[in-house]
Order: structure tokens, then sequence, then C-alpha cells
């Protein structure tokens, strides 16, 4: 069970994809307008790094070095494929919003980049592992950043008005991409800095502890 | 990895080219395959998905009826109209057309639909796609332009800032040309439907 | 002050700073009276409070985070005054608040304070409140429909520019208002009886403290008179009507043009440290400016030119600052 607790651990906040590999700025400044799409980009991307991450970790023996990176964007691009079929057909109000970028999760570096870091290393459960949980931890990351920017830009939370205009004038800006940007800067400020604090109070802990 | 199984056996570079080049070759068939598996299993779905969207769609500019698609006479002179639907009440009689046009606006493509009941009054007008401003040419997309354009003539609509009368369509503030842009598209269905559909064709 | 080339940071004692404040607060009297008067108490209150919450938050932000406190070198109080002078007299007064807390905050004290933001905050504030509130922004209380009284709702009316943009005609001098009666007169643009940001109506008031900077040596006329010149030709050659004097003469007197050669393009920290490099800066600002009110979805694009160009500046510096003798130049 040591395998799902370090794996948890690395996704969702030592090796966070967003906050710490800062991968997958593309989605992550383009969709995240709303919670719902951070959510759904997310997921989706969690389910096309799950499958990667497995099919790639079983053929980590047969595919040759040479062509790695190939056979990887195949691997991929056929699962993003597939979930781009399966949300038109059977999810199409998902499909409108985040159509245009299902694609793209294909360039999105944090799955390449799972399968070259990971998945060809690994055995399956710790990869299928990693996958769910960098999914999540990026879909953790999108979720924030689309609340943040969903609640200043318009004054809504899932589509809902929690903000009347009467009270609160919706700063547009944020729902553009320089507002994306703020967003983002600011959350990776913030998590730098509990990060930092953490250390600091390690560090006194063990001084304290050593005296 | 298997830089380490070449090193143990070496082969001519010749052989693996080809292995590597096979081993490529069968995992992209079967991706293929896959996919095609996928595909068939999801155009239906797929199919209707579209009819469905396509029908609210047309249902939103000319409420209560079933459509039909007509064939665009003289498609050349009308580029922005993609598509024109005949609409029937539940009696089957004539209840208007519904057009799907497109218009370049302020920041790309505006598709949005027209509809046009049979006494010659705009029906509603919808915005499908678009991908202008937030907060200036997006507002196009609030019932509040919507309302805008909805019970006029089908006559040739100019837009004016500030008056809403006749056949005046009042802009959006600061979206002079996302107005301009949705109203010539809905003009040229005017026209079409004027050239083209009222004579009792 | 200018013809000390050094590399930034740029550090100045308080008093100098203070002193050259306090020339650019002189120099921006003019316009901000005659704001005063033709729109009003709305005027008076966004200015008011645009200025205080600038020197509010710098004072907060310092207190907070343990630095020095220099408001009193009035620097936060400038951009503070000239934020203000770049907003509509409109009656969201959360504006100029918001708009000073982007200003003092986010662009000048999160890259280092005085000397060390690559973008002008007031400028930056404007950017980020145009295109948050683009409605509200861009309508603006007409003097000459409300008779200059002092009324809080003013009825908004379309601007020389957005008229020029629109291709209203103009004729013999007057630009004409189509189906509304009268029209707008150069000399109305010229003293100031427009729509517009509080600041920017009267070209007069403008020329008025931007002659006074020359004159007391707190700016150059390198990027004024680049700015000028790249605007002018761009104008004359590729604007509606090509080769009109009026029509130049409207474009020069209205929107945010004079305020920003004269204002804004010519911050300390954000324009190039040589004269050469200035005269770039300038061409770069009337370059943009005509393209962004020419081709643009915006009728006025000084703030996005004067801001783009800030973007250059390293660039520039980085190519034009001459080498001591002896010295290495960093590449």
């Amino acid at each position: 069970m040591s395998i799902l607790k370090d794996r948890a651990k690395a996704g969702l906040i030592d090796d966070n994809p967003t906050f710490v590999q800062v991968l997958g700025m593309c989605p992550t400044l383009a969709v995240t307008s709303s919670v719902i799409n951070g959510i759904g980009m997310g997921l989706s991307t969690t389910v096309v790094l799950l499958g990667s991450n497995v099919v790639i970790s079983l053929l980590r023996k047969i595919i040759p070095a040479k062509v790695r990176i190939p056979a990887f964007i195949v691997v991929i691009a056929t699962f993003v494929t597939i979930l781009d079929l399966l949300l038109q057909g059977f999810i199409p109000s998902l499909y409108d919003s985040l159509g245009l970028f299902i694609p793209l999760i294909v360039v999105n570096c944090i799955v390449l980049g799972r399968a070259e870091a990971f998945a060809s290393k690994n055995g399956v459960l710790a990869s299928a592992l990693d996958g769910i949980f960098m999914g999540l931890g990026f879909t953790m990351a999108l979720t924030i950043l689309g609340m943040i920017r969903e609640i200043l830009g318009a004054g809504q939370i899932f589509g809902i008005t929690i903000l009347p205009e009467a009270i609160y004038q919706p700063i547009t800006i944020f729902l553009l991409a320089p507002g994306a940007f703020m967003a983002l800067g600011a959350m990776l400020a913030v998590y730098n800095y509990m990060k930092i604090r953490k250390v600091n109070l390690a560090k006194q802990g063990k001084e304290v502890a050593g005296e | 990895m298997s830089n380490q199984t070449l090193e143990q056996k070496p082969k001519s570079e010749v052989f693996l080219i080809i292995k590597n080049t096979l081993i490529l070759f069968a995992i992209t068939a079967i991706a293929g395959l896959l996919l095609s598996i996928v595909n068939s299993m999801t155009a239906d779905a797929i199919a209707a998905q579209k009819i469905i969207q396509r029908d609210n769609a047309l249902n939103a500019v000319l409420p209560d009826a079933s459509f039909e698609e007509i064939k665009i006479e003289k498609a050349e002179e009308y580029q922005r109209i993609q598509g024109i639907y005949q609409a029937k009440d539940s009696a089957g009689n004539l209840a208007g057309y519904a057009f799907m046009l497109t218009n370049k606006g302020y920041g790309g493509t505006i598709t949005l639909a027209a509809g046009i009941s049979a006494g010659g009054v705009i029906s509603g007008m919808d915005i499908i796609t678009h991908s202008e401003t937030p907060g200036l040419g997006a507002n196009a997309d609030t019932d509040k332009f919507k309302e805008k354009l909805k019970g006029k003539q089908a006559e040739t609509l100019t837009v004016v800032k500030g008056n809403n009368d006749g056949q005046n369509v009042d802009a959006l503030s600061g979206a002079t040309i996302t107005s301009a842009a949705v109203t010539d598209a809905v003009n040229e269905a005017i026209a079409y439907y004027n050239n083209q559909l009222k004579g009792g064709k | 002050m200018l013809n000390i080339v050094s590399s930034s940071p740029h550090v100045r004692d308080n008093a100098s700073t203070r002193n050259i404040m306090r020339d650019v607060i002189i120099a921006l009297v003019p316009a901000t009276l005659w704001g005063f008067y033709v729109f009003g108490l709305n005027a008076i209150i966004n200015v008011a409070l645009a200025v205080s919450s600038a020197v509010l938050f710098e004072y907060l932000y310092q207190k907070l985070l343990k630095k020095p406190i220099t408001i009193n070198d009035l620097s936060a109080a400038v951009t503070g005054l000239l934020l203000g002078l770049n907003l509509p007299s409109g009656h969201y007064y959360f504006i100029p608040v918001l708009g000073s807390f982007v200003a003092i905050v986010v662009v000048k004290q999160l890259y280092g304070g005085l000397g060390q933001n690559f973008m002008n905050p007031a400028l930056a504030a404007r950017a980020f409140l145009l295109v948050s509130f683009a409605g509200y922004m861009t309508t603006w209380p007409n003097p000459a429909q409300t008779g200059r009284f002092w009324s809080i709702d003013g009825v908004s009316g379309a601007t020389p520019l957005a008229l020029l943009k629109t291709g209203k005609m103009l004729e013999a001098g007057v630009l004409s208002l189509g189906n509304e009666a009268g029209g707008i007169w150069l000399s109305d643009a010229f003293f100031g009886f427009v729509g517009g940001c509080i600041g920017e109506v009267s070209a007069l008031a403008l020329i008025l403290g931007g002659a006074y900077l020359i004159y007391r040596k707190i700016i150059t006329w390198q990027i004024p008179v680049a700015f000028f010149a790249s605007f002018t030709i761009m104008m004359l050659v590729f604007g509606q009507n090509p080769w009109d004097l009026t029509y130049l003469a409207f474009h020069l007197t209205s929107g945010g043009f004079l305020l920003g050669a004269f204002f804004m393009a010519t911050d300390y920290s954000t324009s190039p440290m040589t004269g050469k490099g200035q005269i770039i800066m300038g061409i770069g600002c009337g370059l943009l400016t005509a393209l962004i009110r020419l081709f643009g979805g915006y009728p006025e694009g000084v703030s996005f030119a004067i801001l783009i160009m800030n973007l250059f500046v390293p660039l520039i510096d980085h190519y034009l600052v001459p080498t001591s003798f002896g010295g290495k130049r960093n590449e």
C-alpha cells in the first residue's frame, strides 16, 4: 500500500503537475474560465493519463528506445480520440465547452512527461496509480483556478450567480487570458509560500529537537 | 532499455531499422483498429446528438415546429447562409423558415440561427458559437440583444446606436462590429426569404 | 536628471523624487481643474478616490511587509492622479479604488517598488479596468449635453474618436453627429468641451502642463516629439481621410494622445535612458497608437501603445546604453 501513498503524495502535492512541474500550461490557462470546465478538462486528462500510462507500462519491454516517442504519441492520441468520440456521443454538453481542447490533450506535456518519466520505467500498478494521481493533482489545480476565475470574472460558481451585479461588478479580465496568468501566478505564489513555511517550520523543529 | 538488449546481441543496422518499423507499425495498426471500432460504436450516437442539437438551436428561434432541410438556391450569392430549414407546426402547416448563418465577427466566426415566421416576422435569433470579447461583443449572446431583433419585419435591418425603432437595431455599447456582423447575417436570411421563399415557392 | 545614464535599479533619494513629483503634479493642475470644471462633482470624487487610495495602498503594503514607508516622495500620489485623470467621470466609485490597487500593489510594489516596475502603473491599471469593464470605461458623460452642470448622472455621449472610427463625416471643421442636433467643433476638442476621460479632454491644458515639464527639465523633448511625428505621419498617410489636416487635428486633440505623450510615455522607470532610445520609444508609441486607432477594436489606443513600448524599454536600453571605456557589454 505504500506505493499508493507514495504516488498520491507525489501527484497531489510534491510533484503536482501544475504547481511544481508547471506542465500543461495551455489547457491550464485556456479552459479554466469556469469551474465546470476545469473539472471536465482535469478528469478528461486523468482518463487519458490512466489509459496511456497502463498501456505504455505494459508495452515498455516491447517498444524500442529509438522509436519510443512516436509510439507514446500514437498510444496517447488513440486514447484522446476515443475520449473525444465518447464525449461527443454521450456527454455533448461537456463536449461543447471543451471540444476544441480535447484534441490538445495529445500534446499536453503532462501525459507525454509521465509516459517518459514514469510509465516506461515502472510496473503496471504503479503506473496506473501514477496516472490517476497526476491526473487528480492536475484536476485539483484546474478546479481551484476555475473557481477563482469564475467568482472574480463572472460572480458565479458552477454557473450559479452567487454575487449579483447589484453588489459586485464582475472583473471580466479574469475570464480572459491575462486574468488566467494573474490567477495562476497568485496560486503559485501561495503554494510556494506554504511550502517554504513548512520547510522552515520543520527546520526549526529539528533545531529545537537537536538542542 | 532495449538499447541494452541490442548491445547484448549486436545485429546489423538494417535489421534494427526494420524491427523498429515493424513494432511501430504494429502499434499504429492496433490503434487504428481500436479507433475504427469505437468510431462505429459512437457514430450513431454522435449523429443523433447533432440532430438534437440542431433542432434545439432551431426551436430556439422558431418554437414548436419540426424542421426539414431544404436546398439553398443560388448559394454563391448567399455565402453567409449555411443551411435553410422549412418548419412545419404540429398540424403540418408551414410555420416559417429557420436559417443557419455564419459571419465574421470581431473575434472570429460567429455561427447563429435566425427564424422567419410564415407571416414575415423575425421569430428569433440565437448565437450558437462565437469568440467575441467578454463584456462587449459577447453580450450579443444575451437575451437583451436577441430581443432587439425579435418581432422585426422581414425587411433590411440597419444598425443604429441608441435607437431600436422600426427596422433599426440598437447596437451593443462598445461592440458595433459584433452587432453589425449579426445583423448583416440576419439581413442575408431576410433577403433570401424575400427573393426565394416568399413568392410561395 | 535624464542625462545620467545608469543601469536599473534607479536609486534616488527621497528629496529629488519628491521635487520631480511635485513638478508633475503642478503640470497636471490645469488639466485636473478643467476636468473638475466640465465634469463636475463626479470627476472630483473619482480623482480624490484614486489619489487617496493609491497613497493608502502604498502605505499599507509597505507597513505590512515592514518596508520603509515612501509615501512622502509623492510618487504614489502622482500614480493615483494619473489614474484618476484616465477614468471616465462615472458613478462606479469602486473603479478608482480597484485601479489604484492594481497600479500600486500589483504593478509597482510586487515588482519591487519605485524604479523597478517595467510598466507604467497608472496605464496598466487603466488597461486592466478597460478590459474588465469595457462598457463602463468607454461611456463618457458629454459636457456639451449636460451643459456642464454639477450633475452626478451625466448623459453619455460619443467622443470625437468614436465618431471618427465609425466614419462620421467631417464638414468644414465640424464633426457631424449624424441625426443628432449640432456637431463637435475642432475648437471644442481643443479647449475641452467633449466627452472623454476626466483629464484628457482639454488639449490646451495638457499642452500647458507639458510645456511646463519640458521648461523645468523634468522631461526631455524626445519622446513627445517622436510620438507626435510618427503618429502624424501615420494618420496623414493611412487615416480614413488621408492628408486632411482637420481630421489629423481631431486625432491629435482628442483622446489620450497629449496626456500619454507628455505624462505617461515619459515615466522615468518605464522609458529608455538615452535620447536615441527615447526617440525609438516615441516612434513606436506613435505607430502603435495609429494602428490601434485605425484598425483595432477600440477607438483609443494610446494606453495600449505605451504599455507595449514599455516592454521594449529593456531591449532598447540594452543596445543603446553606451559602455564605459574599457568596459564590456553584457551580451
